[in-house]
């Protein structure tokens, strides 16, 4: 879809760090889901560079803000900025993505090189999830990591600046959810700017440069994860989430699940 | 660019179609049932044959169509593809001139086969005619059956259109089903079965009752048969029939169902 | 390259192609030029009325039409049939006339002679005009041997020519085709059966008179030999001869009548010529027994003497007209052959240019095991009444040829070739014969009209009633176990209530012109109902009532006695589904009906098949089926 949202410089918008240039920048941005309201206000910017990890508990609005990121969903006020040229600024990876399962692998890849513009070689984009053994297999065929690993790849054709993952490696076994590690890891060190979200706490140790930390639609924290352990004085990251978000989950408001379902669905 | 894009969409729609086995089927047994009328009863002239043909495209036509359409917008939103495609830099316009591009391609290759198929059945089941007497080309010809084509084909888009704009407009695979049903049944008998209702109890002016079919496309295509095909041929229709309110009624329900589909896929 | 960049350029072009359609016009590609006429299907006029006016050097006007929806051409003998072919039953059945052609008489210097018969001043072939822009005089008195008729030209000035001289009128075609309207033929009228058995009984009246001449003379009484007594009777009386055997070969040349005294008489020819020949009006033969006929039934003939006579069945007359006979009538009106019994290798009686002659309660005994032999009565040139007869053997029954108003009834035919043979002769009546054990029972030929066909019982033939030409009549005719039950010829004829049962076919139909009113039969227990040899999809109702056929698929809901479905009798679904449960079933299905929702459109672009839209749910003569004790519930 025709991006309407406005791509600057990266050097123009920088709000929180004037040092790093941003690569999204969100501004007041209010979206309710029906009469639910699910963000007012919030303004938070990603680091051009960098592996920015969304955590909190379900419903606090995590897949909403990747998708509005993503551009999937549109703010009902507010503005989501996306620095950087290019055919496609973001690529995105749905909670639960899905293929059409008729086709193979690299079929499907392919199809989504010819959307973006010049030449794109899909066994290299391939090659990058490791989806290369598979390349002939039917997607209606594949396992779900191997799913999660195609929209991974559907998500850097084009080598988008940006790359929005929604819980990559959610509901994998434990080797798959090490190999989906690995991809974004590499992804990482090839100096995209990552925005992820995912309740694999061990993960983000290993490669957040920065946490948001969301309860409830609002940023209750950023920072590294060193950062956080220090505000929350806690011993493990995992505790000291739980210590910031622990106001929201007290009070018995929990924001329905089903909101983070209806956006990729 | 725009073409490339339009291509590839059309391209994945087209191989979609061929690669689902329930499509792939419904190809065959509408292949099957239009030349099984043709070849069952074989009829030694194209007017016969067209006329032997009408009733049973005008049903089998519809529920192709809807077959091949209703899941194609609708697959995609379930699928989260559409949303996925916000990510690229693709117009959805293009998008869904692109699907309804390869799945009529699809379509039309499939209702061209069966009208092949049936019109074989004139040259090769030939009756003898006698050789003592003269015989001519009659009023039939194979003209007549070439135009029943073009009929029929721009029937079949407007039927896809309309397939397009339902899978569109709905958000649920059994809604898409109860709706598309509903849609076939209307192309069907509804519409025309209102129009009946409609043109008994108000008894109108003949012109407003040749108005009228415009809001059948159905009535549309056998109007557009009757005056193309089975009046060149020989068969009286009184009155002369409406063909430019035919015609402008199905490109007005084929450009409106898919300027609507357009506007309903970026909801 | 994409896949669908291909398939679509393949729909494309083949859409492309297909739009072609629209820019060339399918009527006028055809080509629509004047054929020669003895290429055209040909109907109107008589065989006889044609060849008549063919011999004589007159010129009859033709037509020929392209139906939009009929492959062959069609040819019309005469301007009414013309017009009858461009209106009603015929375009319903073939669609509208494309092009109509008619005889072009500019240029031919026609004249009229003395009776009105046109003839053609100059010696070129009649050209061809349309006949919607063709210039028609009417009002002059030409005619052809059916009656008066316009003169076509192409060219309006030689019409007017035409006009001027003799006293006619120039029309164009609307106004012709307008005059006409209201007199065109719709349908044909009901069988003059009653008026024909009127003229029948008439005939033997006066015939029968003969039987009562006082006697004058009694053979080996008052003279030796049969000769010498015919020689001495005087006109009007009566030549007895006694029981015994008599070698005869006579020739009775004055009114009188030959009486025996039954089977115990015996005229024998010695196997040499004809026996008796009548060569008088009102001669009498009654109660005698004819033996030795000699065994030539035809005489083959020189070609120089068939050119020599101008007459256009001169051939027939000298093949068929000289044979051998028991009794022939010689130009014998008002004769009568009663109570006579001939064997015979060759003909039984022959009767030429013998008018109103009347054989009756004869029999004939021809040869045996064979489809050769002579005819039990032949009659030339002489419309005259056959009844009580029998003939057992020959070829044919009776042969007619030419004998226009003929009776045949309450007759018995066996054993034979056909047992009454039609040729050029119209308005017949041939009523409650019976026939048997024949190639073809009854057997009419050679495109005649108004012959009627009723009440005869066909058993065990080959064909039992083989119909032709036009306004005719097959009706009320029983027709069991023959191979082919009613084989239906004609056009604009009727075939109605007959009993046509256990054949292996019931009823055949052949006739390209399926213009035919076939109603009210009961066609129940053949092999195979209809049988269609050539032609297109005929409708077999009148009115909304069609035929009995048993027990069909459909019911009758209102109880108006039809049947609410269509039948169609030679569909192998419909034919099955009177005996099989499984096709009765499907043939209610909703697929059958959307098959056939438009299956009776342009009948003239349909394969051969017959429909009957509203079968009867009863049979028209139950009676009839249960004395042959045919199950109506098959």
């Amino acid at each position: 879809m025709m991006s309407e949202r406005s791509t600057t410089d990266p050097t123009d918008a920088s709000t929180e760090q004037p040092a790093r240039s941003t690569a999204v920048t969100v501004e007041g941005l209010d979206y309710a889901h029906g009469d639910v309201s699910v963000f007012a206000d919030l303004s938070v910017g990603v680091d051009a560079g960098s592996v920015t990890c969304v955590v909190g508990p379900n419903g606090s609005g995590k897949s909403t803000l990747l998708a509005l990121v993503a551009n999937v969903l549109e703010p009902d006020a507010g503005t989501v900025t996306v620095a950087g040229a290019g055919d496609r600024t973001v690529g995105y990876l749905a909670q639960r993505p899905e293929f059409r399962p008729q086709f193979t692998v690299r079929r499907t890849v392919a199809f989504y090189c010819s959307l973006v513009a010049g030449s794109h070689d899909v066994d290299a984009v391939l090659d990058r999830v490791g989806l290369t053994p598979v390349a002939d297999r039917r997607v209606g065929a594949l396992s779900g990591g191997m799913v999660r690993l195609l929209g991974i790849a559907q998500a850097v054709v084009g080598d988008p600046p940006v790359l929005v993952l929604d819980e990559p490696s959610s509901g994998l076994d434990p080797e798959m959810t090490r190999h989906v590690a690995a991809v974004v890891t590499d992804l990482a060190a090839s100096g995209q700017t990552i925005l992820v979200s995912t309740h694999d706490l061990h993960l983000v140790d290993r490669f957040a440069d920065r946490v948001l930390v969301l309860d409830r639609g609002e940023l209750r924290a950023t920072g590294s994860p060193a950062d956080l352990r220090a505000t929350a004085g806690a011993d493990t990251l995992d505790g000291a989430i739980a210590a910031l978000t622990r106001d929201g989950n007290s009070d018995g408001v929990a924001v329905s699940a089903g909101l983070d379902g209806g956006v990729s669905r | 660019m725009i073409r490339e894009h339009v291509l590839a969409i059309a391209q994945r729609e087209f191989e979609t179609v061929f690669r689902t086995r329930l499509l792939v089927l419904l190809s065959v047994g509408f292949v099957g049932l239009v030349a099984g009328v043709a070849w069952l009863d074989p009829p030694p002239a194209y007017l016969a044959l067209s006329f032997d043909l009408l009733t049973p495209l005008e049903t089998l036509v519809p529920v192709l169509a809807f077959a091949f359409g209703y899941r194609s917008l609708l697959g995609d939103r379930e699928r989260g593809e559409l949303a996925r495609l916000r990510t690229y830099p693709v117009d959805y316009r293009l998008y869904v001139l692109g699907v309804y591009v390869g799945r009529a391609v699809a379509l039309l290759g499939v209702v061209l086969v069966g009208l092949a198929v049936a019109a074989l059945v004139v040259p090769l089941t030939g009756t003898e005619s006698l050789t003592a007497v003269a015989t001519f080309g009659t009023a039939d010809s194979p003209t007549l059956f070439l135009r029943f084509v073009v009929l029929t084909a721009a029937f079949a888009l407007v039927a896809l259109a309309l397939a397009l704009l339902v899978s569109a407009a709905v958000r649920s695979t059994w809604n898409g089903l109860a709706l598309a049903t509903g849609a076939v049944l209307a192309l069907v008998v509804g519409i025309d079965g209102a129009l009946v209702g409609a043109i008994t109890a108000t008894l109108p002016a003949p012109d407003l009752t040749a108005s009228l079919l415009a809001f059948s496309p159905t009535s549309a295509y056998r109007g557009l048969a009757f005056a193309f095909v089975f009046a060149p041929g020989g068969v009286t229709v009184p009155g002369g029939p409406p063909t430019v309110i035919s015609s402008l009624a199905l490109c007005g329900w084929f450009l409106g169902a898919l300027v609507l589909a357009g506007a309903l896929v970026r909801r | 390259m994409r896949g669908v960049v291909v398939a679509g350029a393949v729909v494309g072009l083949a859409l492309l192609v297909a739009t072609t359609g629209f820019v060339a016009n399918p009527a006028t590609e055809a080509d629509l030029s004047p054929v020669p006429f003895d290429r055209t299907l040909q109907t109107g006029l008589t065989g006889v009325d044609v060849q008549q006016a063919e011999a004589d050097g007159h010129a009859i006007p033709r037509g020929q039409v392209f139906y939009s929806q009929y492959e062959y051409v069609v040819g019309f003998h005469g301007i009414d049939a013309l017009l009858a072919g461009t209106t009603g039953r015929y375009t319903e059945q073939f669609g509208r006339p494309l092009a109509a052609h008619v005889t072009d008489f500019a240029g031919t210097d026609p004249t009229l002679t003395t009776d009105g018969y046109l003839n053609r001043s100059r010696d070129r072939p009649t050209g061809w005009t349309r006949a919607t822009d063709a210039w028609y005089v009417v009002g002059t008195g030409a005619r052809t041997p059916a009656g008066p008729t316009p003169v076509p030209f192409g060219d309006r000035d030689a019409a007017s020519a035409f006009a001027n001289e003799y006293d006619g009128e120039v029309l164009d075609w609307e106004t012709l085709t307008d005059r006409h309207g209201s007199g065109a033929a719709t349908g044909p009228p009901a069988p003059p059966t009653d008026e024909r058995l009127r003229w029948a009984d008439r005939q033997v009246r006066n015939a029968s008179v003969l039987g009562e001449r006082p006697v004058s003379v009694t053979v080996g009484e008052d003279a030796p030999t049969v000769a010498a007594a015919v020689e001495h009777a005087p006109p009007n009386t009566t030549v007895r001869i006694p029981p015994g055997r008599y070698d005869v070969n006579l020739t009775v040349g004055k009114p009188i009548t030959i009486d025996g005294a039954g089977g115990a008489t015996v005229l024998d020819g010695g196997g040499n010529g004809t026996v008796l020949t009548a060569a008088s009006a009102r001669v009498g033969v009654t109660d005698l027994r004819v033996t030795g006929v000699g065994d030539r039934e035809l005489v083959s003939v020189d070609e120089s003497e068939v050119a020599a006579d101008p007459a256009w069945d001169s051939r027939i007359r000298l093949v068929y007209g000289r044979g051998d006979a028991g009794i022939r009538l010689s130009t014998a009106p008002g004769s009568l052959v009663e109570n006579v019994t001939i064997e015979t290798d060759a003909n039984g009686v022959v009767a030429f240019d013998s008018s109103r002659a009347v054989v009756r309660r004869v029999r004939v005994d021809g040869r045996e095991d064979t489809d050769t032999g002579g005819m039990g009565v032949l009659a030339m040139y002489s419309r005259m009444v056959i009844e009580d007869t029998t003939v057992d053997g020959g070829a044919d029954g009776v042969y007619t040829h030419y004998a226009d108003g003929l009776v045949v009834r309450d007759s018995r035919m066996s054993g034979m070739r056909f047992g009454v043979h039609e040729m050029y002769t119209s308005d017949t009546l041939l009523a409650n014969n019976t026939i048997v054990d024949t190639d073809i029972g009854i057997y009419v030929m050679t495109r005649p009209t108004g012959n009627a066909i009723v009440g005869n019982r066909l058993r065990d033939n080959g064909v039992g009633v083989e119909t032709a030409g036009t306004a005719s009549y097959a009706v009320d005719n029983v027709a069991v176990d023959n191979e082919v039950g009613i084989s239906i010829g004609t056009s604009r004829s009727i075939v109605a209530n007959n009993t046509v049962a256990a054949n292996g076919v019931g009823l055949r139909s052949t006739t390209l012109f399926p213009t035919n009113d076939v109603t009210g039969n009961d066609v129940v227990g053949n092999d195979r109902p209809v049988a269609v040899d050539l032609g297109r999809l005929t409708v077999w109702a009148v009115d909304g009532r069609g035929n009995y056929w048993g027990s069909i698929p459909g019911t009758d809901r209102d109880g108006d006695g039809v049947v609410d479905r269509a039948f169609r009798p030679t569909d192998t679904l419909d034919g099955r589904a009177r005996e099989r449960r499984g096709e009765f079933v499907l043939a209610h299905s909703t697929a059958v009906d959307l098959r056939r929702a438009f299956q009776q459109a342009v009948p003239g672009l349909r394969p051969a098949a017959v429909v009957d839209p509203a079968p009867l749910s009863d049979p028209t003569h139950p009676g009839r089926l249960d004395r042959l004790n045919v199950s109506t519930e098959e």
